[in-house]
């Protein structure tokens, strides 16, 4: 909406804040409203799932590859799955090209700990042999357009292309791993769904998914990532401060937030096998 | 001595600018709707292409170069063809805006040290505005009285300026004054930015479109040369109908009757919002 430069001019800033005062937003969203999702999957062939997901003016493509290889000693007889984001800089004039930065860094880890913390992917299914093979799952995001609040975006994202996901199911035999001629997918990776959900502070006035211009006016911001009953991770960034009583109100907003949109988005319509079970 | 010529004569300069400011007066700058204009065709042209092989009848216009000969003229743009007087121009579909001397802009403070403020006026280059274009003028100064104090505009980094731009070449970056009516600092509000070729859409013919635009949502607007948008009005509410308008108008730049579909949307939007 707003032009989107460095520097933020200050009658922006003053804008943002007198509506927020009122319990307005400068996009006509109330407070605890999240913008329009919409999400496409199996996008790209050559990826085993996919993802092509926008949270307003943010849009994110999601890919996810696998391989095969060892597992690490502590955990194996259990696959992995990780996280990668890159920020492109067609999405925005703030991304510069160049080794990732803090904010690709941060919006990886806090969608990787928010699935890796829940009971979201199956990893003793991703097994194919004891101390010998398993996958390794990579989701990597692509962020195509930047308008605020990627991590929610990408952790839906995420979901759904892992959702989508369609990976050849190996057997163990003497010459090394080979093709059952089968798949697993859905049910079979992921068992919950695991939420991220943003919130922006400005001042002492507290927000759901805050967009560009307001991410730029605001002073901090806090990620609280949750399944059906369970809080599995939380990060804030920024210069702000939060009291004991704000982050009980947000955790009870963000189990509210999260059911509302998993009952909105319905993610499992995108699981592969949903049809035959 | 030297020091009390120039004095002098930059008053005279100024006093001469101000006069054109106030024979401007209307809010909005006084540009033609190009793209309703009737000399411009409907006819699209890619860059390359030939306009006119006419030489003595046609000159080279804006968006146009000629061959190397000198027989052909050529668009260097994409965008509607029109021809003005014995001009072949090039009106763009979009672009970068591009200054030009006497243009009205919004521009943000990026930068500042003790010789000059700079600029972020949406153009490929920062322009520069320099303390003494900031000078406000009162009745003790021209007398010459306190010409030792000079009262300059003092701006911070992220202030919001309506500025008119007084030197603009390809070598130098331009130049501001905030010295004029309806230049200056501004206060509260919002600024969208949209692209600059269709800014003559959003002021539309004799300024119609903006009219009733401010007739509608009863907000204060200041549309300038560069793309950027300042509104101000009483409730979000109209303010967002306003800008939603101004973005249902660039996206439909290049359709006839525009103004009268513009109004029609607002008007069944207002009675779905319920803004009286």
């Amino acid at each position: 909406m707003m032009d989107v430069k460095r520097i933020i001019s200050k009658i922006e800033k003053g804008y943002i804040k007198n509506n927020l005062k009122k319990e307005q937003r400068v996009d006509g969203r109330g407070l605890w409203d999240y913008r329009d999702f919409e999400i496409k999957t199996g996008i790209i062939t050559a990826a085993e799932g996919s993802c092509d997901i926008s949270l307003g003016g943010t849009r994110i493509m999601i890919g996810v590859k696998y391989d095969v290889g060892t597992p690490f000693p502590d955990t194996p007889d259990e696959g992995v799955c990780t996280v990668m984001a890159e920020l492109l800089p067609l999405a925005s004039p703030l991304f510069e090209r160049g080794p990732p930065d803090e904010e690709s860094i941060e919006l990886a880890r806090v969608v990787d700990r928010g699935i890796r913390h829940a009971d979201c992917v199956q990893t003793k299914k991703l097994c194919i042999q004891k101390d010998e093979a398993v996958y390794i799952i990579f989701i990597d995001m692509y962020v195509i357009n930047h308008s605020g609040n990627m991590i929610d975006c990408g952790a839906v994202g995420s979901l759904a292309a892992l959702l989508s996901a369609k990976i050849p199911q190996g057997k163990w035999t003497e010459n090394g791993p080979e093709w059952t001629g089968e798949y697993i997918s859905g049910k079979d990776i992921i068992n919950e769904l695991p939420l991220a959900i943003t919130f922006g502070k400005i001042d002492d006035m507290l927000f759901l998914d805050p967009n560009l211009a307001e991410e730029l006016v605001s002073d901090g911001r806090i990620t609280i990532s949750v399944t059906k009953d369970q809080i599995t991770s939380i990060q804030k960034s920024g210069s702000t401060t939060f009291e004991i009583d704000e982050i009980k109100m947000l955790s009870k907003k963000a189990f509210e937030a999260a059911d509302k949109l998993r009952e909105d988005l319905n993610l499992w319509q995108y699981a592969e096998n949903i049809e035959e079970e | 001595m030297e020091e009390e010529i120039d004095e002098e004569l930059e008053e005279e300069i100024d006093e001469d600018l101000d006069e054109d400011f106030e024979e401007d007066t209307d809010d909005e700058e006084d540009t033609d709707d190009e793209f309703e204009d009737e000399e411009t065709s409907r006819e699209i042209v890619a860059p390359g292409e030939v306009l006119s092989e006419d030489m003595e009848n046609f000159i080279p216009g804006r968006g146009t170069i000629l061959n190397k000969k000198g027989t052909k003229i050529i668009s260097v743009l994409v965008g509607l063809k029109q021809i003005k007087k014995n001009y072949i121009n090039v009106i763009p579909l979009n672009g970068f805006y591009t200054a030009r001397t006497g243009d009205k802009v919004i521009g943000i403070i990026t930068d500042k040290n003790p010789v000059k403020y700079r600029v972020d006026i949406n153009a490929k280059y920062n322009a520069i505005l320099k303390p003494r274009n900031t000078v406000k003028r009162s009745k003790m100064r021209r007398r010459g009285k306190s010409s030792h104090n000079l009262n300059t505009e003092r701006f911070d980094i992220g202030d919001v300026i309506v500025a008119k731009v007084i030197s603009a070449d390809r070598l130098n970056n331009p130049e501001l004054t905030i010295v004029g009516k309806y230049l200056g600092k501004k206060m509260g509000g919002i600024i969208i930015s949209i692209d600059p070729p269709k800014v003559p859409r959003v002021i539309g013919r004799n300024g119609s479109m903006i009219k009733m635009l401010k007739s509608l949502t009863d907000c204060n607007i200041f549309v300038t040369q560069n793309g950027r948008i300042w509104i101000k009005g009483d409730k979000i509410k109209k303010e967002r109908l306003l800008i939603e308008a101004i973005y249902k108008i660039e996206r439909e730049a290049h359709t006839r009757g525009l103004t009268d579909r513009v109004e029609e949307w607002l008007q069944n939007e207002k009675e779905k919002r319920g803004i009286k």
